[in-house]
């Protein structure tokens, strides 16, 4: 119960700090408005989560207090204040906004809305309750960090074989806010949502930028929320969907520098600038790969810029950046001050804290440019050159219309982009790109971006998940085609519609489930509480081993684990974190004495392996031991116990 | 203005049928997929659902 209501607590008062600041940072497109509260949520979040993490303070009730204090400091400032009584002001002026938008839609659109928020609503809900987290990513690094510091109530290192815990970890912070008040993951998958949603506003948000109408951009808006790699992704606790709002948003307000019917944009522009500032450093601490998307976010910015305002003014617009911005208040210029010392702290804090600790801001990476290595490493990592540009798009080409596998959270051998963005959206790109000279400035940023990140990205048959924004760009598109569709004859309106409609729904039956389970794993889990689906418990993900410690080791105990770098380490902490756990690194050369001794010098007398997870020698060593007379013993499978 | 409408027409009804024909292209084996999920939800799931649910109630006091 203090849990709780310490997350409404916590809730309300990073809610009251995204709308102060988007006061501050708002544009004059509501759709670009809407999404920039959710990321100014998702920034302060962040920011504030990280704060108390580093200062031991992750836990329900400091979060409380702080968040209690900061909205009483918040209320008591008669600027803040009167900022805040406008809040019902922005929900009426949206409720009116709302009612008309959805009024001028066709009434087909409006059914087909109605059936896919209703389906995706019922289907996130559904898969967030009854499955607990599965991929693997997320089993060996990504939630590993979120069950150790919400364990230890602070955001740090910890010993353990799986290296990429040193990773940037935005996303991750973030995530822990869905776990760290019910002090249980039954939730977590649900981090993934708000990206989500500012995905489909970025994308709204374009297309209405380039002059697409209200119903051809809500039909490019739907086109893209039904791409099937994204919408997997979504509740796959990764942090892919979160760099695919970061980029599209920061598509979405880099056509503001030079947007003409945009009046508060167009005289203060240096709104877009800090946005993106915050967006790009934001993202940096999440993935680094943002850097080689970076470029293409540029090109559309100054593309748009030239195409709209021509040289002169676009050399005079970003003088002009500056210049007003120094003409802000000072009360002003300390806010922007301070955006920019979060967002620079939450994009280089991993960074620096890596470099400090082992050397190396990438580690656990290598850095390799051409054929010249400028960081080692064991576990390889970043490499740019052309060779790996061609490796990359050999691969692209292979896994084009996703012809070698099911599509899938992780993307296997597939791109995930589904029926719509290749059924009506890559014939729609090429009629675009002849016909619309604006859509040809979008397509040259997306496209530098792909190449850039071809340029660099692994050559792993997971890779294209780093693309799944790239639909965005097919779906703008769409919208452009259903524009000029609906000014002609009303069958082909009609034929649009129908295919439209037929291709989107057959999207979202792809994704019902994850296409990973069979329908008896779902309802295997689902015959378990709430509260005891943990991963360990999913049988179809994790080994027979996993299951075997839940049953034999009791909660209280420490339980020494020894799996490789790759392995499964999030499904011992179980799902309400109540396991403390502890790495006991064993060689294969070791005797029995020495690895009970290693186990009783760390407190604990259990030892969990698993196969996949554990070097075979190392299992093969500890079975030995327990049919040689040594104290230790096999507690049914892959699990050993030093007898008292 | 008759004539540009019949060639914007025109151009729309190539659109629409290269649509269809990628929509062709990228059915195989996509079709076959998305049949599966359907098939096992729908002879799969429901009916054994329903079945775990008669188990359940018995239990309900």
């Amino acid at each position: 119960m203090v849990g709780i209501i310490s997350w409404i607590i916590s809730a309300i008062f990073t809610i009251i700090v995204a709308y102060l600041v988007l006061c501050m940072l708002s544009t004059s497109q509501p759709s670009l408005n809407l999404a920039l509260f959710f990321f100014n949520w998702i920034f302060f979040t962040t920011l504030y989560l990280l704060g108390m993490g580093l200062m031991g303070l992750l836990a329900p009730i400091p979060i409380a207090l702080t968040s209690t204090a900061g909205s009483i400091a918040i209320i008591s400032i008669p600027s803040t204040r009167g900022e805040l009584g406008t809040i019902s002001v922005w929900l009426r002026q949206y409720r009116e906004l709302f009612i008309t938008w959805w009024g001028n839609l066709p009434r087909w659109l409006r059914a087909a809305t109605v059936i896919f928020i209703s389906y995706s609503i019922a289907r996130f809900a559904f898969l967030i309750w009854a499955l607990p987290p599965f991929i693997w990513d997320s089993l060996t690094y990504h939630l590993t960090n979120v069950a150790q510091w919400i364990q230890d109530m602070r955001i740090h290192t910890f010993t353990t074989p799986v290296e990429r815990i040193y990773n940037a970890a935005n996303h991750e912070v973030f995530s822990t806010w869905f776990a760290l008040f019910i002090h249980h993951d039954g939730i977590i998958e649900a981090a993934g949502l708000p990206a989500y949603l500012i995905a489909g506003l970025s994308v709204y948000a374009i297309a209405r930028q380039l002059g697409i109408g209200q119903g051809s951009s809500w039909i490019a808006t739907l086109a893209y929320l039904s791409t099937p790699g994204l919408t997997l992704a979504v509740t796959g606790t990764k942090n892919d969907p979160s760099m695919t709002a970061l980029y599209l948003l920061s598509i979405a307000v880099s056509l503001g520098f030079s947007s003409p019917k945009d009046g508060k944009f167009h005289q203060k522009k240096w709104i877009p600038f800090i946005i993106l500032m915050m967006l790009m450093l934001y993202a940096a601490g999440t993935k680094a790969y943002i850097a080689h998307l970076f470029p293409g976010i540029l090109l559309v910015a100054w593309l748009f810029a030239i195409y709209r305002l021509g040289w002169r003014k676009t050399r005079a617009m970003i003088k002009d950046i500056f210049q007003v911005l120094s003409q802000e208040s000072i009360g002003v210029l300390f806010v922007v001050g301070l955006l920019l010392a979060s967002a620079f702290f939450l994009g280089s804090y991993w960074y620096i804290r890596n470099w400090v600790q082992m050397g190396n801001p990438f580690f656990p990476y290598s850095v390799q440019v051409g054929q010249s290595e400028l960081i080692a490493s064991d576990i390889g990592g970043f490499k740019f050159g052309l060779q790996n540009l061609y490796d990359t798009f050999q691969l692209f080409l292979q896994r084009f219309g996703d012809k070698l596998y099911l599509v899938r959270p992780d993307l296997p051998y597939t791109t995930g982009w589904g029926w719509v963005a290749y059924g009506m959206g890559l014939p729609a790109a090429i009629w675009g790109l002849i016909r619309k000279s604006s859509y040809r400035i979008l397509f040259a940023g997306f496209l530098l971006s792909f190449i850039f990140l071809l340029f660099s990205s692994p050559t792993s048959p997971w890779n294209m998940r780093y693309f799944i924004w790239f639909p965005a760009c097919l779906a703008i598109a769409i919208g452009f085609v259903f524009d000029q569709g609906f000014q002609h004859v009303r069958w082909i309106g009609l034929a649009l519609s129908t295919l439209f409609s037929t291709l989107t729904a057959l999207n979202l039956i792809m994704v019902v489930t994850y296409n990973t389970f069979r329908i008896q794993d779902i309802q295997a889990m689902l015959s378990l509480p709430f509260y005891e689906r943990d991963s360990a418990a999913f049988s179809v993900v994790t080994p027979k081993a996993y299951q075997n410690f839940i049953e034999n080791v009791p909660r209280e105990a420490l339980l020494g684990y020894n799996v490789t770098g790759n392995g499964f380490v999030y499904p011992l902490y179980r799902g309400d974190y109540s396991q403390r756990i502890v790495y006991i690194p064993i060689d294969k050369d070791d005797r029995c004495e020495d690895i009970i001794e290693s186990m009783q010098a760390k407190g604990t007398r259990y030892l969990f392996t698993a196969p996949v997870h554990t070097l075979d020698a190392v299992r093969d060593k500890l079975f030995q031991c327990s049919q040689t007379g040594s104290k230790l013993r096999e507690l049914g499978v892959d699990l050993y116990v030093i007898s008292k | 203005m008759l004539s540009q409408s019949k060639t914007g027409s025109l151009e729309l009804v190539v659109l629409i049928l290269a649509m269809f024909g990628m929509t062709i292209w990228y059915a195989w084996p996509q079709i076959g997929y998305s049949m599966f999920i359907v098939y096992d939800l729908g002879l799969t799931y429901f009916p054994s659902f329903i079945d775990s649910m008669l188990k359940i109630f018995p239990l309900i006091r």
